[in-house]
């Protein structure tokens, strides 16, 4: 068994309301601070990563805090008699409380979010993150089908080096921007630039307020394919595509929102907006849709406070693009596996509460019989 | 005891949602039986595009579209062909005029804003059409008479793209010829 004396000081209630008096600090400070630098800088700063450093001095975020929370919480059943009926209640709102910092967890690493645009009359059978980005390059010499080789938002950083055995080149990184913005080149230099970057650079900017907004770009040199070697630029909405040659196969290479594919399509029949009388103002929207199952459509309606769950996803009318040809549907789309924690875990905690309080008061009660 | 709080940190720290290279393939679209329906064969001339173009959607309309980008975004360029003279030069430059709200003008002014270029194909007249009221649309139009028939290049951006791209735009005319 661990020593008593790990358990004692690691399990310590003092650890736990150091660190309950610290979170409502960063709850404090984050939400003070997200009216300036924006929603999701401010959720990866304070609360998504491990420190927050304040010029050079580190301090635990969130993610260390509430670490640190559950593995005190955890300590607890390492004590002796925790399933008496004296401390059962206790026992049973630790386990909620473990279990509502275990769906925060699972939350925080595997919940995906991002936004379902559909045109009247078009499908979709994957949704686009609001903040991470991904490198594709498809082979598309198969007359039949492309080959996507797809390299994730963790990997796009400065001076890595993307290879795959699905392609014969190198691509290096020389930059990559959170927002830049394209302007026209005016001295070529010395550099061999290929593709849009030979009248186009990026230039790097501040990143918008409102992260969903930025435009990431890219910049890299491709190394290993004798006359399409040479320095190319990409960023997310890029309307030319990049494309090259290279040993009888032909490439395209694109930047864009990080994709999850959907194991089913959803096609909008019609959208509704109604707008309040008189004014310009929507009072309410819906998306009537077919969500098509192995080839079976069937028909659903998508309202401002009835989302569509299917599947472990759940989406709900966020927004609606009217450019006055077609009408065009955004739907919010989000997967998380966590979704039922907090109301599991709040259930637990409010039935250990519960018993405990009531366990007390009997207690009470005949200790109050006893002294008369 | 000491293996499950082992284990629980194990899999905590294992836990990765997002670092990862990934393939798979996807069927090709089948093609837009229209996109083969305008390709070049179907007519008597040619032209040569810069390769930092993309094709644009195609339509019924148009014999080709393509996507110039510039500083911030990306015109939309079209080609269209069009039997005779297509109603005459004054008669579409106004009606381009009327799509961004600006007064017709007299066969007199026609020649006022024009520059004429020329190609393999043969002359062709070039119109900018900016209404310095609107900035978020301008277009860059030419016209080429080549007898039978008229032909059409128009292409749609900003005033800030129009500035951009006309001499990008000038090229792409010069480089119509005889297929």
């Amino acid at each position: 068994m661990i020593n008593k004396k790990y358990i004692k000081v690691l399990g310590s209630p003092k650890i736990f309301v150091f660190t309950v008096i610290w979170m409502m600090i960063l709850v404090f400070v984050g939400t003070i601070v997200q009216k300036n630098i924006g929603l999701y800088s401010a959720q990866q700063q304070y609360f998504l990563s491990w420190f927050k450093f304040v010029g050079p001095i580190p301090f635990p975020s969130g993610k260390l805090t509430m670490l640190v929370m559950f593995v005190n919480l955890s300590f607890y059943f390492f004590r002796p008699n925790i399933f008496s009926k004296r401390k059962l209640g206790i026992t049973i709102t630790h386990s909620g409380v473990i279990m509502m910092l275990v769906g925060g967890g699972l939350t925080s690493l595997f919940s995906i979010e991002g936004n379902v645009i559909i045109e009247e009359g078009s499908k979709s059978n994957f949704f686009e993150s609001y903040y991470l980005n991904e490198f594709i390059i498809v082979n598309t010499t198969n007359e039949n089908e492309d080959l996507f080789t797809v390299f994730d938002n963790n990997m796009l950083n400065d001076n890595n080096t993307l290879e795959h055995s699905s392609f014969p080149f190198e691509i290096e990184i020389l930059d990559y921007y959170d927002n830049c913005k394209p302007a026209r080149r005016i001295y070529q230099g010395e550099e061999k630039f290929q593709g849009m970057s030979k009248n186009f650079f990026l230039q790097e900017i501040d990143s918008e307020k409102e992260f969903e907004k930025n435009i990431p770009g890219i910049v890299y040199r491709l190394i290993g394919a004798e006359e399409s070697e040479g320095i190319y630029i990409n960023y997310v909405g890029q309307p030319v595509t990049e494309k090259l040659e290279y040993d009888g196969d032909s490439y395209l290479l694109i930047l864009r929102r990080q994709r999850t594919y959907l194991p089913f399509t959803l096609e909008l029949v019609d959208f509704k907006k109604v707008l309040h009388p008189g004014t310009n103002v929507a009072k309410s929207y819906s998306s009537e849709v077919n969500l098509i199952e192995k080839g079976i459509p069937r028909k659903i309606l998508i309202e401002m406070n009835e989302p569509l769950r299917h599947r472990g996803f759940t989406f709900y009318q966020a927004s609606f693009i009217d450019n006055g040809m077609k009408e065009t549907t955004v739907l919010a789309a989000v997967r998380n596996y966590g979704r039922l924690f907090p109301y599991i875990s709040t259930i637990i905690m409010c039935l250990g509460l519960l018993f405990h309080m009531l366990f007390m008061l009997s207690k009470r009660v005949s200790l109050g019989k006893n002294d008369k | 005891m000491k293996l499950l709080l082992f284990s629980s940190f194990l899999l905590f720290f294992s836990c990765d949602n997002n670092s990862s290279v990934r393939t798979y393939s996807i069927p090709k679209l089948k093609k837009n039986p229209i996109e083969n329906k305008i390709s070049n064969n179907d007519v008597f001339f040619n032209w040569t595009t810069p390769m930092h173009w993309e094709k644009g959607k195609p339509s019924s309309m148009r014999l080709a579209s393509y996507n110039l980008p510039y500083d911030g975004g990306a015109g939309d360029l079209s080609v269209t062909n069009f039997g005779g003279d297509a109603g005459g030069e004054l008669a579409n430059v106004n009606r381009w005029r009327g799509q961004l709200n600006l007064l017709p003008i007299t066969l007199e002014n026609l020649n006022d804003d024009i520059y004429i270029g020329k190609s393999n194909l043969g002359e062709f007249k070039m119109f900018k059409i900016i209404n310095n009221e609107n900035e978020d649309s301008a277009f860059l139009c030419s016209i080429f008479d080549i007898g039978a028939s008229t032909i059409f290049i128009k292409l749609v951006a900003s005033v800030l793209g129009i500035n951009q791209l006309e001499n990008e735009f000038k090229e792409f005319c010069s480089s119509f010829y005889n297929q």
